[in-house]
């Protein structure tokens, strides 16, 4: 056993993290990184934190040593330092079969998909490896599911440990792999490409230009691995992993599949997308491979099953086309489009991609207000196929009498009229505008509907918002709302009890409100150890229990012992919690 | 992360199954089984010759018996991991049938005369009684002897009693066994050959053919099912060298894809390669001074055994194979060493892929990767070196 690795996450986004190693106040070195191994050309620790080799018995031994000094408490000698036995490995389509002996068990633990299958050592709660090594990952990405299978399971059991995939990574993939959850890197297939004369770059293999200079030595191939890594913890940092990650995907066929079934796997996980981002956060939609990502699919099933019209706003529905600025309702045809509309009886949906639909209550929230698509006027049968369905969703789950499309799609329903007012033309042209303003005043006066007051619009929204974001919006229900957009108060008997902040798109919870959040189970809860006393933030030793549902950016409510201390702000996703080092969530509000 | 009632990570927690139920699957298969019952009892599954080296070096012709018979033992309870024979087996050969595939293979190549040697391969052992009836291995026995052929008989390392040998040689004075010993590990042995015998088997196996000046022939296995190409050349080495002084003759096996087996599965599913020509070029080399300590080949002095390497199905995708290029220039030279056991044979073999097999072994022996790294030798390189 070594001496442990000194490591906290610097930035996260769902499966992908930045680690510091070493020091947490002043890491040594960061992920990803590289394990440089026998043959491989020097290459700074601060980038190749680790050496590794492996006996030539059968089962062979694998060590692991740090090239720096990673190991806690001091910080002062070269480590750490871990030595364990590979044991017998069966091929992935193998899986019914066990080879009977275990790999060895350490703080360096390697695992293999027949390990995963059948070696029931690992559910032991008490394991807590620094660095899990995926001994057949290049076997596993051959079979249809399985590399991403393995790692997210891998990732989801062991949340606290450094993830190796041996013999996988490249320039060409490092930003995928991260995106999975690999966190450690070699030289292999650079060296193979090397052998080949071949430069392993960012954008896959290719022959060297020699008017450029260029040779396939590992000197030039270690310089793609700089750039790959340093594009990596650049879009790390201004959370940009999946934009690289979708330009990445598109170097093999192999690594589309991998993210789409990866896409597809991460649909399925609680307690890994992010609830609240910074205003400055941008979601780039510019690949067709978006349509697959889990916050999209997430969005649709919120849309879907869960979500509701403002109280008594389901009588008429206009649909209206998205805008390039976010929110809508700040761009110059959304301003046209609401003068048009002339009042706040009717239920604003817009229609776009890759979101589908997006009502007006939600439309400063994540991931609304942040994305970023390409507009050519034309819809892939994928973007249609989900409005489609939304749509239908929709209509099904409210009392709407009367749709007004200006949206610009053709959409149908059995049994509500649907009012076209494009007619093939564009969604501000003069005569369109006027047909909408037309067909709504209409639907007014037959349906009565009413407009609401400002504060009501406002009251409504922030309840809207309360069920996308929080569990309940029954502590909004008789807020009063004070103070000038966009900074509004919300006052319970006179004493403020949220802050509406535009900086992360949701509520700024007071202390005031905490008892009612607790009473509504408003929010995700974590529950503090017995006997701890809770004076920082939350960190994993003190975590008794906790929702594995909890966001990243979600407000929590900290329990101990049955009552309610106070509100603290997930810096962690569920599937991260207990064991990962460093920091959970901050602390918000104390009772 | 899984919705089962599991104790394991993946999977249903189900016990795992063993390596022999694996085995012996694709045994049981309906093509498998009415391929067996398609075959003819009454004849040998193939007859044919071909060149060889009488055990004083002289060279001779050979010829080859594959009998078809009930198969072996083993593999009725359990199996060796890459084994096909079942493939040519069928579990009511008899007695006269097996007289008769004698006949037949006497008969055309008229009592073999012109041949000085005789192998006879039943996929199973000659002299265990519950496969090959007694009578039967008299005959063969006999018959050699009468003959005067060479006789080469297979056979597993539990036959080969005092008991046996002495019976045998009671018979046929002159014969030669060859055993299928695949690894001189015991870990390999039982996990990646699943042999059902360990090396002390082989060991007290060939201290009794010696004890009735009985010649040894040893097969070893070059890379067997989960094993890297790095692991195989540096253990097939030394499996030769640890074998050599006790054989008379070596004769390795580079892995190829049989139908049915194991081996066939994981090449399916991309999870296993055929070993490169290199490898076996190299284990060659490396071996060669524990062959020829004098460097004299074949027939030479100081001779220690002889050592054979036919890659069947050289040069092709389910056997040892290159880039495609070298493959037949090198896959010569390969049987050109073994009638000459000298290291010339290589001299002015080259190919850019002995570049990539040179790194692939190197990485193999760096990186915790039992099962390889081994991609596609052929096509475009760029394909080939395409994020997995």
């Amino acid at each position: 056993m070594g001496e442990g690795l000194g490591r906290s996450v610097l930035a996260r986004h769902r499966f992908a993290r930045m680690w510091g190693l070493g020091d947490r106040k002043n890491p040594q070195a960061y992920t990803p990184a590289l394990i440089l191994l026998e043959g491989d050309p020097e290459v700074d620790a601060t980038l190749a934190p680790f050496t590794s080799t492996s006996t030539t018995a059968i089962p062979s031994t694998l060590t692991l040593n740090g090239r720096l000094p990673l190991c806690p408490p001091n910080f002062e000698t070269i480590g750490p330092s871990y030595e364990v036995s590979v044991g017998h490995v069966l091929p992935p389509s193998l899986e019914e079969a066990d080879a009977g002996e275990a790999a060895g068990t350490s703080q360096l633990l390697p695992v293999s998909w027949q390990r995963l299958n059948h070696d029931d050592s690992l559910m032991d709660p008490e394991l807590l490896p620094d660095v899990v090594v995926l001994v057949d990952a290049l076997q596993l990405a051959a079979q249809p599911g399985r590399l991403v299978e393995a790692i997210t399971v891998l990732k989801r059991r062991f949340p606290g440990a450094l993830l190796w995939t041996p013999g996988l990574g490249g320039p060409d993939n490092v930003a995928l792999l991260t995106w999975f959850g690999v966190d450690l890197f070699d030289l292999s297939r650079s060296r193979q490409a090397a052998a080949a004369g071949v430069l392993l770059t960012a954008q896959g293999p290719r022959h060297c230009v020699p008017t450029m200079g260029e040779d396939a030595s590992m000197d030039k191939q270690v310089q793609h691995w700089e750039s790959s890594i340093a594009e990596v913890r650049a879009a790390m940092v201004s959370d940009q992993m999946r934009a690289l990650v979708d330009r990445q995907s598109l170097n093999s066929a192999r690594s589309v599949e991998h993210l789409r079934r990866h896409d597809a796997l991460c649909a399925t996980v609680d307690g890994l997308l992010t609830s609240h981002v910074a205003r400055t956060h941008s979601f780039p939609c510019h690949s067709a491979s978006i349509q697959t990502d889990p916050l999209i699919t997430d969005w649709e099933a919120f849309m879907s099953e869960a979500y509701q019209a403002p109280d008594g706003l389901d009588t008429i529905l206009v649909l209206l086309p998205c805008s390039a600025r976010k929110p809508y309702r700040l761009s110059k045809s959304h301003g046209r489009f609401i003068r048009a509309i002339g009042t706040s009886a009717c239920h604003e949906v817009m229609v776009t991609s890759p979101l589908g639909l997006v009502p007006r209550d939600l439309e400063e929230v994540w991931p609304a207000a942040h994305y970023d698509v390409p507009v050519t006027g034309d819809w892939t049968g994928d973007e249609e196929a989900r409005i489609v369905r939304m749509f239908a969703r929709l209509v099904d789950r409210h009392q709407y009498k009367r749709i007004i499309n200006h949206s610009g799609m053709a959409l149908e329903h059995p049994s509500i009229p649907i009012v076209d007012t494009r007619q093939g033309q564009g969604a501000g042209s003069h005569d369109a505008l006027e047909r909408l303003t037309e067909a709504v005043r209409a639907a007014v006066d037959e349906f009565s509907a009413r407009g609401r007051k400002n504060e009501r619009m406002l009251l409504d929204t922030f309840a809207s918002v309360a069920r996308k974001n929080m569990s309940s919006d029954e502590w909004v229900t008789d807020l009063k709302v004070r103070g000038k957009p966009p900074r509004y108060r919300l006052e319970a008997n006179g004493k403020q009890v949220a802050l509406w902040s535009i900086d992360r798109g949701g509520f700024s919870l007071s202390k005031a409100v905490v008892t009612t959040l607790a009473d509504t189970k408003a929010l995700p809860e974590v529950h503090l150890k017995e006997g701890v006393t809770w004076k920082g933030d939350i960190f994993g030793a003190i975590v008794d229990s906790f929702d594995p549902a909890i966001r990243n950016g979600a407000d929590l409510l900290v329990y101990q012992a049955g009552k309610v201390l106070g509100l603290a702000r997930a810096h962690a996703p569920g599937w991260e919690w207990p064991t990962t080092p460093g920091r959970l969530a901050k602390s918000h509000q104390r009772l | 992360m899984t919705n089962k009632k599991s104790l394991t990570l993946v999977g249903d927690g189900s016990k795992g199954a063993r390596i022999h139920d694996i085995v012996k699957a694709p045994a049981n298969t309906p093509w498998a089984k009415a391929r067996q019952q398609s075959w003819d009892a009454s004849e040998p599954a193939t007859v044919y010759y071909t060149p060889e080296t009488m055990a004083d070096g002289t060279p001779c012709s050979a010829v080859t018996v594959i009998l078809r018979t009930k198969g072996c033992h083993w593999w009725w309870s359990s199996g060796c991991t890459f084994c096909g024979y079942f493939n040519d087996t069928r579990d009511d050969v008899t007695n006269e049938d097996l007289h008769a595939q004698w006949a037949y293979a006497k008969t055309k190549f008229d009592d073999f005369k012109g041949h000085a040697m005789v192998k006879v391969y039943t996929s199973g052992s000659l002299l265990e009684d519950r496969e090959i009836p007694v009578a039967f291995q008299e005959t063969v026995l006999r018959d050699c002897q009468t003959l005067g052929k060479e006789l080469i008989v297979e056979s597993r390392c539990e036959q080969l009693t005092e008991e046996k040998l002495a019976w045998a040689t009671s018979i046929n004075t002159s014969f030669a066994v060859a055993i299928g010993l695949e690894a001189y590990d015991d870990e390999v042995l039982r996990f990646h050959v699943n042999k059902g015998f360990t090396i002390k088997s082989w060991d007290r196996a060939v201290a009794n053919l010696k004890k009735f000046d009985i010649r040894v022939k040893t097969y070893l296995m070059f890379k067997p099912p989960f094993m890297n190409e790095a692991d195989a050349l540096l253990h097939g080495v030394k499996w030769i060298e640890d074998v050599a002084e006790r054989s008379d003759e070596i004769s390795v096996n580079p892995m190829n894809i049989q139908r049915g087996t194991i081996i066939d599965r994981l090449h399916r599913h991309n999870e296993y390669r055929p070993p490169w020509l290199w490898s076996l070029v190299e284990m060659i080399r490396r071996a060669h001074p524990t062959i020829h300590p004098q460097n004299t080949g074949n027939g030479g002095e100081g001779q220690v055994s002889r050592l054979i390497v036919h890659p069947t199905a050289g040069g092709r995708v389910r056997g040892a194979h290159n880039c495609g290029a070298c493959d037949s220039h090198v896959v010569a030279a390969i049987e050109r060493y073994a009638v000459s056991g000298e290291l010339q044979e290589f001299e002015g073999l080259a190919c850019e892929c002995e570049k990539a097999w040179a790194e692939e072994v190197a990485l193999e022996h760096a990186l915790p990767t039992p099962l390889g790294i081994s991609k596609p030798r052929r096509g475009n390189v760029l394909d080939a070196l395409r994020a997995p």
